[in-house]
């Protein structure tokens, strides 16, 4: 059997598991879904990146108005920037954030156009107008969400359709999350720092620290450093 | 020390060479928010993957490659857990697998590449012969158990949503069996262009043109019936 993380199935009280396993004894094998855990990782961890989803928030609710976005659509046209319209962000959908920042940054140009023009609406305040022409002006900010997309978009979500795939046997899965986990740790990591077996990092202390211009840091301590005092309970 | 900005222009989008330009202070906190993010989505997803299921582990027999002793290792824990093959028929397992193991599919691996349904297949010989009887009985019963188990529910949810496209509120009654063999178009067509070819449209024209036959005759027939009703109701005025 394979299941989500949901309380009506790891409840330990009068959860689905329990229930089972007391009725049939040991036939009975449960799996975390693959598919699930990725979603509900990501959106644990955004939390850390409380800036870069407040601007995506904020921008799908402005553009959640039609009146605005054929407003949008006809600056595209007349300055020639692509023609685009936004992607909605929603946070049940599995990951579909990847794809609203993707769009993001394909229409950055047209949005920061946008921002500066400073259409009069009612209820849009000049002052929101002017923090996002500073997050549109801001190299640093755009590298931000260009690492946030490339990270959601070309590593996670692609696991993501492997695990998705039908065609996928028991005997390819761990291969499969090791390799995503891998993938994920060059990103920051120094690859020839990333060992072999990545699923069992030793519980080294973070001590001192990291220079940041050039980082580079060894697997244990990067992820144990996140673990400290804020690993869920089971 | 390498400079994190060279991984992330190689895995994600040379743009991030421009990071090297960047003031001290700026290049540190856009380091340091992105690396506490990705270490805690790494951190997450060990936890919540199954990296420490030992079932998944044993059950990477199926792809036949380790030693003699390794894999009556891994199947044994497997029967253990699930209780397919009694303790009598222990023994007989065992000289099952030995006998498999002195054959030689090399050529069978290379020919069905990553598939293990496909390899037990054509080792058990089915494709080729409709007889029921097995070579290996017992070691087949594992087998088959473990190409059952699912690895993801993304395919059960995937259906359910696609149900929702059949089961219409305008079309909420149709068969069981109608149901599921849209279904089944639904699973088999999922990534792919469905074609129509002339055959196809031969048939259809058919079958339209019969049920078109039967609706036009069932017109006829209940004029009928409603002129006999007319006429006797005359008779009898």
């Amino acid at each position: 059997m394979t299941r989500d993380r949901a309380n009506e199935f790891v409840g330990s009280y009068a959860g689905l598991d329990k229930l089972l396993k007391e009725r049939k004894g040991s036939y009975i094998w449960t799996l975390k879904d693959p598919c699930h855990a990725l979603s509900s990782a990501m959106n644990k961890s955004l939390s850390n990146l409380s800036e870069e989803i407040k601007f995506v928030e904020d921008l799908s609710n402005h553009f959640s108005s039609s009146q605005r976005q054929a407003k949008l659509q006809r600056m595209q046209k007349e300055t020639n920037f692509p023609e685009l319209s936004m992607k909605k962000f929603i946070k049940t959908r599995w990951l579909s954030l990847g794809l609203t920042l993707e769009r993001i940054l394909d229409m950055w140009e047209g949005l920061s156009y946008y921002m500066k023009q400073k259409p009069k609406y009612a209820g849009v305040p000049v002052k929101k107008y002017e923090d996002f022409i500073m997050l549109f002006e801001s190299p640093i900010f755009k590298l931000g969400i260009l690492c946030l997309s490339g990270i959601l978009h070309k590593k996670i979500n692609k696991s993501n359709v492997k695990w998705q795939d039908q065609k996928l046997e028991i005997q390819n899965l761990k291969p499969k999350t090791t390799q995503c986990i891998k993938d994920l740790s060059f990103l920051f990591i120094d690859p020839s720092q990333v060992p072999q077996d990545v699923l069992t990092p030793k519980a080294l202390k973070w001590d001192k620290q990291e220079t940041i211009e050039t980082y580079c840091l060894d697997y244990d301590r990067f992820i144990t450093k996140s673990f400290q005092g804020n690993r869920p309970k089971v | 020390m390498i400079d994190s900005s060279q991984n992330l222009s190689r895995e994600i989008d040379p743009r991030f060479n421009d990071l090297k330009s960047f003031l001290h202070e700026e290049k540190k906190t856009f380091a340091t928010e992105f690396q506490k993010f990705l270490s805690k989505v790494l951190s997450e997803i060990i936890f919540y993957l199954p990296t420490d299921d030992t079932l998944v582990d044993n059950s990477d027999f199926v792809t036949l490659t380790y030693s003699l002793q390794a894999r009556k290792e891994k199947i044994y824990d497997f029967n253990e857990k699930f209780q397919i093959v009694s303790e009598g028929e222990i023994p007989k397992l065992n000289q099952e697998i030995n006998t498999l193991m002195s054959q030689d599919f090399l050529w069978m691996k290379a020919f069905c590449k990553e598939s293990s349904l496909h390899l037990w297949s054509m080792i058990e010989g089915m494709s080729s012969t409709e007889d029921v009887t097995l070579k290996y009985p017992t070691l087949s019963k594992i087998f088959k158990v473990a190409h059952c188990l699912p690895i993801s529910s993304s395919c059960i949810e995937q259906t359910f949503s696609s149900l929702k496209l059949i089961k219409s509120n305008i079309r909420s009654n149709s068969q069981e069996s109608t149901t599921q063999s849209l279904l089944l178009i639904i699973q088999k067509y999922q990534n792919k262009l469905i074609v129509i070819d002339d055959d196809m449209v031969e048939e259809y024209e058919a079958i339209k043109s019969a049920l078109n036959v039967r609706k036009s005759n069932h017109r006829i027939l209940t004029q009928q019936v409603v002129e006999e009703a007319k006429t006797n109701n005359e008779v009898q005025n």
